[in-house]
């Protein structure tokens, strides 16, 4: 049995708030953008809609419901993170919120084609929120990890030796999978990706890079 | 390190979606929010700020999200904090509700998930601040979700049914935060059997929900 988690088992995962926050971040975001996973989270919420229904009572002090309903009397500043951009306007909502400005005018790495930009990093679980580009047509190079690696594609398309990947789509590796993605060559490639270890060069001779990696 | 597929791997939950994907949806069909019914409570509570709905609502729920919560080792006052907090959010977003895309439970079970995922978080003091998320900000993008309360019926009467050792796998997933091995060790089971349970969990649930709409 395949130690790669499937997407199947993400969503149900993320519909039973089971998941580490930053995969919490990337499911949520690629259920703005994926019609058939959205189906089956709302499946999955069923159940826990009847599972929680089916719970026996715990008492609750008597006081609860009047400091609720005093509460709901009171008028919140309507805090919405207003859209920065309209250049931003065919990403998911969620990742918006957390977006500065224009994704093109963020501060990114870039390398021979590669961009990379990092956007969170949760110390508690170890895992790391990127975004990445790549140039229509380049490949990254090829590489296995150590830990799990999910990546959302945003804007383009990419084929490695597991399949083609568009837009909404959320590619799923581990030490399982070594590839070598290839961005669409029509189109620049922009993906979230989230991991919780670095990368492993494979190339024959990419590997004895591996030492200088910075992660 | 863990893994991903140490928190959520979980056959069970996949085939009882599945079920529902190949269930014979009426697309056309509107759900008139029966009345009495907490569907027709919150439509109420969105629209004219019923408040003995709202009452109604409470009185139901409150006391069973307070053991969705303690199960996962809140504190009494925690617990209290926190449905006060998913309440509230409740009442503010009953205008958005709509029973053709949601029973009652399913919509409100979302909500009480994404609120104490989000508390748990800041009560850590994670540096990370993620944005807030609501799943029923969905509905935007205009994908048809159908978990109506007639959905959530069938899926309830097949958790019904399931043999006690499927159906208590299944509470496990969804209401104690720990991983397979951990349940596995604390039921003093294999993993293999813990992994097996949920599988049968789900396939039981699939015959059944089956015969259900044949």
């Amino acid at each position: 049995m395949t130690n790669r988690v499937t997407l199947d088992e993400l969503i149900s995962g993320y519909a039973a708030g089971r998941l580490p926050d930053a995969v919490n971040f990337i499911v949520a975001n690629h259920l703005e953008l994926s019609a058939a996973s959205v189906q089956l989270a709302a499946s999955c919420n069923c159940v826990g809609g009847a599972l929680i229904d089916a719970l026996p009572e715990s008492r609750v002090r008597s006081d609860l419901l009047d400091d609720i309903l005093k509460a709901t009397e009171e008028e919140i500043a309507v805090e919405t993170k207003s859209s920065n951009s309209s250049a931003n306007a065919d990403l998911p909502s969620l990742l918006r919120k957390h977006l500065d400005g224009p994704v093109e005018q963020l501060d990114w790495r870039e390398f021979s084609g590669i961009g990379e930009y990092d956007l969170l990093h949760c110390d508690r679980d170890g895992y790391h929120i990127k975004l990445v580009k790549v140039r229509a047509g380049r490949a990254v190079p090829q590489h296995t990890h150590d830990g799990d690696e999910l990546t959302l594609i945003l804007r383009g398309a990419f084929d490695d030796v597991t399949g083609r990947y568009e837009r909404g789509d959320l590619a799923i590796a581990n030490h399982e999978v070594d590839h070598r993605p290839i961005a669409d060559s029509q189109v620049d490639c922009l993906c979230l990706a989230v991991s919780n270890a670095p990368i492993r060069l494979s190339g024959s001779l990419t590997r004895y890079l591996n030492p200088f990696l910075r992660f | 390190m863990f893994f991903v597929k140490d928190f959520c791997r979980c056959g069970c939950i996949l085939v009882v979606a599945k079920i529902l994907g190949a269930m014979d949806l009426d697309a056309e069909q509107t759900v008139d929010a029966a009345s009495g019914s907490f569907e027709s409570d919150l439509k109420n509570v969105g629209q004219c700020r019923d408040k003995a709905a709202f009452k109604r609502l409470f009185l139901h729920f409150a006391p069973r999200l307070k053991t969705y919560l303690r199960k996962l080792n809140a504190s009494d006052e925690l617990c209290e904090d926190i449905i006060q907090d998913v309440m509230v959010t409740i009442w503010r977003r009953a205008p958005q509700y709509d029973p053709n895309r949601a029973a009652a439970s399913t919509w409100i079970y979302t909500i009480a998930r994404n609120r104490r995922i989000d508390i748990f978080r800041r009560r850590r003091g994670d540096e990370v601040e993620f944005e807030e998320y609501y799943e029923t900000d969905l509905v935007p993008s205009g994908f048809d979700l159908f978990a109506t309360k007639e959905v959530e019926s069938k899926i309830a009467e097949a958790i019904d049914q399931l043999p006690e050792k499927q159906s208590q796998m299944l509470r496990i997933f969804y209401f104690e935060d720990k991983t397979h091995l951990e349940i596995a060790e604390e039921l003093a089971l294999p993993l293999g059997t813990v992994k097996s349970r949920l599988r049968l969990a789900i396939n039981k649930l699939r015959s059944l929900i089956e015969k259900e709409s044949l």
